[in-house]
């Protein structure tokens, strides 16, 4: 694929339809292909000079003395806590335990959030019955119930994952109440012409019809999992977990630990919004051209 | 390369005949009701069209033309009175239309090629066959390098090329077409009419097409329905018995335009001499 042609032109010019004189595609293809690849690197640079910004004021701040150190522990602190968790292989169990629960939580929550929201589209009753509710909860920060969790569903895992479920369904459900209503009747017509219906409609109109609004109901609903599960964490008293790492550094004062654990979630989010979502919203609605690409004004 | 493969495709669509279905409309009406008041759209309807043949359904807002076309399309239910297409009555959901609206309706999701291979999906052709059909229809709407595009990167024009397509590979009994170039530039409906023209009489479909533009359907039909309002009647059938593919100069297709003019605008006086 890479293989550049050092042979002169002749040599080429019978299978490519180029003109003598014409303009030279595989040149074209290559500038194409050095602007692609320039591109991605100029996104990376937007997405990470301002974080970049961040670290350097920290650096400052921590370096100067003018707040102990304990309070903003220099960058190289935090890694070397990094280091300490993962030689004593830590690390990977905390964001296992963390990535495990908010996983499951937010797997229940799709399954669940998905047939609400679709009952929520098809059946007056059900938009009925769930909508209210719907609102009145779905302010109500995750943190809010933690206390209420434990006390039900006791200690353990067991709260967390619940918690994260209850807290990402709401969002879901949503989302996807609104997609399946906001499929174009024009679409559903000119399918049902040709013959389409039941679930093939449903599969190959009313879902991708819906995607915009799926998207951002699993944005929102992973960025509720993620801040429902530390918070589920903090309280829920399991033995690992970021959210525990953080909770119990406070007892000894390693503001590094809590640090890391707080890079570590951050990483992860980042990576689950930024690269994931990102990537899926770019296969999908970007180039169908129904939303707008990041940074495209 | 694969051109002989074409040619062979080909030759075994035009061996079989068209499908192709006349309608046969009776005693149709339409009454919405709004509260207590009711609203004739159309009232005791009947007529036949032929197998094959064009027939534009032309007249003011409110004559209950669309009404017509989505009753036809099984997308409304007639008050009293029956619509057939073939032997099957429209709304059993089993008879195959194809349906051309004015905003397109392409699925954004889907290149112009798997667009075009919906109905075929639906019908469950295989893969391989469906791909080669699309490709023809594309090919036949002058878009067959577009193929792989999405609708939102096509111009209004290229997007209804792309409908046409749709509505036609699947080999429904009969087309059904609202106000298809009614968003499009002058210069592009020309075009896309000159196309139609051209497309119907290679593929031999019943066309059914509502339009309110007269010049458009003298240059179209076989036979022009011409509509009035309140309630939705059908005043007239005016039969355009001209050569194709029709001057538009022509002092001919100027003076059955003129005429299904001072049907559809009676008040507009239109000159009776000259």
């Amino acid at each position: 694929m890479n293989a550049v042609p050092t042979e002169p032109a002749e040599a080429v010019g019978a299978t490519t339809p180029t003109a003598p004189g014409g303009p030279d595609l595989v040149a074209l293809a290559q500038q194409r292909r050095r602007a692609r690849r320039r591109a991605k690197a100029a996104s990376v640079l937007h997405s990470t000079w301002p974080l970049a910004l961040i670290a350097v004021v920290w650096q400052t701040v921590s370096h100067l003395g003018f707040v102990p150190q304990v309070l903003t522990p220099p960058i190289e602190d935090i890694w070397q806590a990094l280091v300490r968790l993962q030689t004593e292989g830590l690390l990977l169990q905390h964001v296992g335990a963390t990535l495990a629960r908010m996983l499951g939580g937010f797997a229940i929550a799709a399954v669940v959030g998905g047939v609400m929201g679709m009952t929520m589209a098809y059946w007056r009753f059900s938009e009925r019955l769930f909508a209210p509710i719907l609102s009145f909860l779905m302010p109500v920060p995750g943190l809010a119930w933690v206390p209420i969790f434990v006390l039900w569903f006791g200690l353990g895992n067991l709260p967390t994952v619940l918690l994260v479920a209850f807290v990402s369904t709401m969002p879901i459900a949503s989302a996807v109440w609104t997609g399946v209503r906001s499929t174009q009747p024009v679409w559903i017509r000119a399918a049902r012409s040709m013959g389409a219906s039941g679930l093939f409609m449903f599969r190959k109109v009313i879902f991708p019809a819906a995607m915009p609004y799926l998207l951002s109901g699993v944005r929102i609903g992973l960025a509720q999992a993620w801040r429902s599960v530390v918070a589920g964490e903090f309280i829920a008293a399991t033995n690992v977990g970021l959210g525990v790492l953080i909770f119990n550094s406070i007892a000894f004062l390693q503001s590094d630990v809590m640090f890391a654990g707080i890079l570590m979630i951050a990483l992860l989010g980042f990576f689950m919004e930024r690269v994931v979502v990102q990537l899926i919203e770019e296969r999908t609605v970007v180039r169908w051209g129904t939303v707008q690409k990041v940074g495209a004004r | 390369m694969n051109g002989q493969k074409t040619r062979r495709a080909d030759g075994a669509e035009r061996q079989g005949a068209p499908r192709s279905a006349g309608v046969k409309v009776t005693d149709l009406s339409v009454v919405y009701e709004k509260g207590k008041e009711h609203f004739t759209a159309l009232a005791n309807l009947s007529f036949d069209i032929e197998p094959g043949e064009f027939v534009c359904l032309v007249g003011p807002s409110g004559c209950g033309k669309t009404s017509l076309l989505n009753i036809l399309a099984g997308f409304l239910e007639s008050t009293t009175g029956t619509a057939i297409i073939g032997n099957k009555p429209v709304g059993a959901g089993d008879y195959a239309r194809g349906v051309v609206f004015q905003e397109y309706a392409l699925f954004p999701w889907r290149t112009a090629l798997s667009n075009v291979e919906f109905g075929m999906e639906v019908r469950g052709i295989s893969r391989k066959e469906r791909r080669e059909r699309a490709l023809r229809y594309l090919e036949m709407v002058g878009l067959g390098a577009a193929a792989q595009t999405f609708p939102h990167e096509l111009s209004g024009g290229m997007k209804q090329r792309v409908a046409i397509a749709r509505a036609l590979a699947f080999d429904p009994d009969i087309l059904l077409m609202d106000e298809p170039f009614g968003a499009l530039d002058a210069f592009t409906r020309d075009e896309l009419q000159r196309m139609l023209a051209t497309i119907w009489q290679e593929t031999g479909k019943t066309v059914v097409y509502v339009t309110h533009n007269i010049s458009e359907a003298v240059y179209l039909a076989d036979r022009i329905f011409a509509f009035a309002s309140n309630p939705g009647r059908l005043r007239e059938i005016v039969a355009v018995d001209l050569p194709r593919p029709r001057d538009t100069f022509s002092a001919e297709f100027a003076s059955i335009e003129r005429y299904v003019t001072s049907i559809v605008h009676p008040e507009e006086l239109v000159a009776e001499s000259a």
